[in-house]
C-alpha cells in the first residue's frame, strides 16, 4: 500500500520496451509486400533450375540442345514451370551454342544472394550462380557433358 | 487496520443483535470498508432468519483464481521467452558473426516468428498484470490468495535461478575468451528480463505481506 502506482507504472515502462523492441525487429526485417515478391522471384528461379535440370537430361539423352521447352519430358509443363506464376508468360529460351543457351524472366527485385534465402543462389551440381537483377534477366547456361548425378 | 476475521466477526455480532444487513452495511461503509469486502463479509452468513446467525457454505473463490494467476504466469513466461528470443535474433542481425555463413534470409524469418510471438503474448500479459493490479488494490486486507502466492514465489525462483544462470554463463564465457560484444548483450537482456521479473514480484508479494502483517499486528 506504499506506492500503489508503482506497479503500474512499471507494466507501462515495460509495455514501451516490448513495443519498442517488436517496432525495431519491424524496422529489420523486409516488409510483407516485399516478401511476396522475393517468394515469387524464388519461385521463378526453382522453375528455371528445373528447367535447365531437364535441358540437362534431354542433352545426355538426345546429344542436342532441345529447340524449344516444348520438346523437353512432359512431366515439367505439368507442373507449371514453364511459365511465370503471375504473369502466365513462359520462361524465354535461346540456344546460344553447341552447348550454350540462355533462360531468362522477369523478376520483381534483384536478388545478390546476400539474403541467402532457400533456393540457395549457388547450384552445386549444376555450377550455376543463380543470382540475378531485378527486372529481365537471363542466364547464360552451359550443358555439363559430365554426368553430375 | 483489522483484518477480514474482525469484520466477519462484527458482522456476526450485529446480525445476533437484530440488525439489518443494509445497516450493517451502511456502519461499515462509514466505517471506511469498502463494498466487496463487505459483501464478502455478508456472504459469509446464510440470509435465514434464526436467533444465532447461520453461517454459509462457502462459494469458493480458489478456482477462478487459481485460474486467473495460471493464465498471468504462464503469460509472462511465454512473453519473456518471446522478448528474449526476439531480441536474440535482432543482435544476430545487428551484430554479424563473420564466422558464420551467410544467414541472414534465417534470421529474418527468426525474427518475423519472434515478433509475432511477442505481439500476441506480451500484450496478453501486460493485460492480465494490469488486471491483476486492480484486484490487488480492491482487496489490500484480504490475504493472499494460495495460488497467487505460490505461482509469485514459483516465479521469484525461475527467474532467480535464470539470473544466477546467466552470471554463470558470462563466467565461463569470459574465462575461455569468448566474450564477445554481441555474446555479452545477449547477456544483459536475459538479466534485464530476469531483474525485472525480479524486482517486480518481489515488489508485489513484500506489498501483500506487509498489508496482512500490519493486520495482525493491529
Amino acid at each position: 500500500m506504499k506506492t500503489p502506482s508503482s506497479g503500474k507504472l512499471f507494466l507501462l515502462a515495460g509495455t514501451f520496451l516490448v513495443a519498442g523492441l517488436v517496432a525495431l525487429g519491424a524496422s529489420l526485417v523486409r516488409s510483407p509486400a516485399e516478401m511476396q515478391l522475393a517468394r515469387l522471384d524464388d519461385r521463378r528461379v526453382s522453375d528455371l533450375r528445373e528447367i535447365n535440370r531437364a535441358v540437362h537430361q534431354y542433352y545426355r539423352r538426345y546429344d542436342e540442345l532441345p529447340r524449344s521447352l516444348d520438346q523437353l519430358p512432359s512431366a515439367t509443363p505439368q507442373r507449371g514451370e514453364m511459365v511465370d506464376p503471375i504473369t502466365g508468360e513462359r520462361y524465354a529460351y535461346q540456344i546460344t551454342g553447341d552447348l550454350d543457351f540462355n533462360l531468362c524472366a522477369k523478376f520483381d527485385l534483384a536478388d545478390s544472394g546476400r539474403r541467402g534465402d532457400y533456393p540457395h543462389f549457388y547450384d552445386t551440381d549444376l555450377g550455376v550462380d543463380w543470382r540475378h537483377d531485378a527486372g529481365p534477366f537471363c542466364y547464360a547456361l552451359t550443358v555439363r557433358e559430365r554426368d553430375p548425378e | 487496520m483489522a483484518s477480514s476475521q474482525t469484520l466477519q466477526d462484527f458482522v456476526g455480532k450485529a446480525l445476533e443483535a437484530g440488525k439489518s444487513r443494509a445497516e450493517i452495511s451502511a456502519v461499515l461503509t462509514e466505517a471506511g470498508w469498502q463494498a466487496d469486502e463487505i459483501r464478502k463479509a455478508l456472504a459469509a452468513y446464510h440470509p435465514a432468519e434464526f436467533p444465532v446467525p447461520v453461517p454459509a457454505k462457502h462459494y469458493s473463490l480458489t478456482a477462478r483464481d487459481t485460474v486467473f494467476y495460471l493464465s498471468l504466469f504462464g503469460a509472462l513466461y511465454l512473453a519473456c521467452w518471446g522478448v528474449i528470443m526476439l531480441a536474440f535474433d535482432i543482435l544476430d542481425l545487428v551484430i554479424r558473426d563473420p564466422a558464420a555463413h551467410d544467414n541472414t534470409g534465417y534470421i529474418e524469418s527468426n525474427i518475423r516468428y519472434w515478433m509475432a510471438w511477442t505481439i500476441v503474448f506480451a500484450p496478453t500479459y501486460l493485460a492480465l498484470a494490469y488486471k491483476a493490479e486492480q484486484r490487488v488494490k480492491g482487496m489490500v486486507s484480504a490475504p493472499m490468495s494460495g495460488a497467487r502466492q505460490w505461482l509469485t514465489y514459483l516465479t521469484l525462483f525461475f527467474a532467480g535461478l535464470t539470473a544466477l544462470g546467466d552470471l554463470v554463463a558470462v563466467l565461463y564465457h569470459f574465462l575461455g575468451g569468448m566474450a564477445t560484444s554481441r555474446f555479452l548483450l545477449k547477456v544483459l537482456v536475459v538479466g534485464f528480463v530476469s531483474g525485472s521479473v525480479l524486482t517486480y514480484y518481489f515488489r508485489s508479494i513484500r506489498q501483500a505481506e506487509d498489508a496482512e502483517a500490519g493486520d495482525e499486528n493491529a
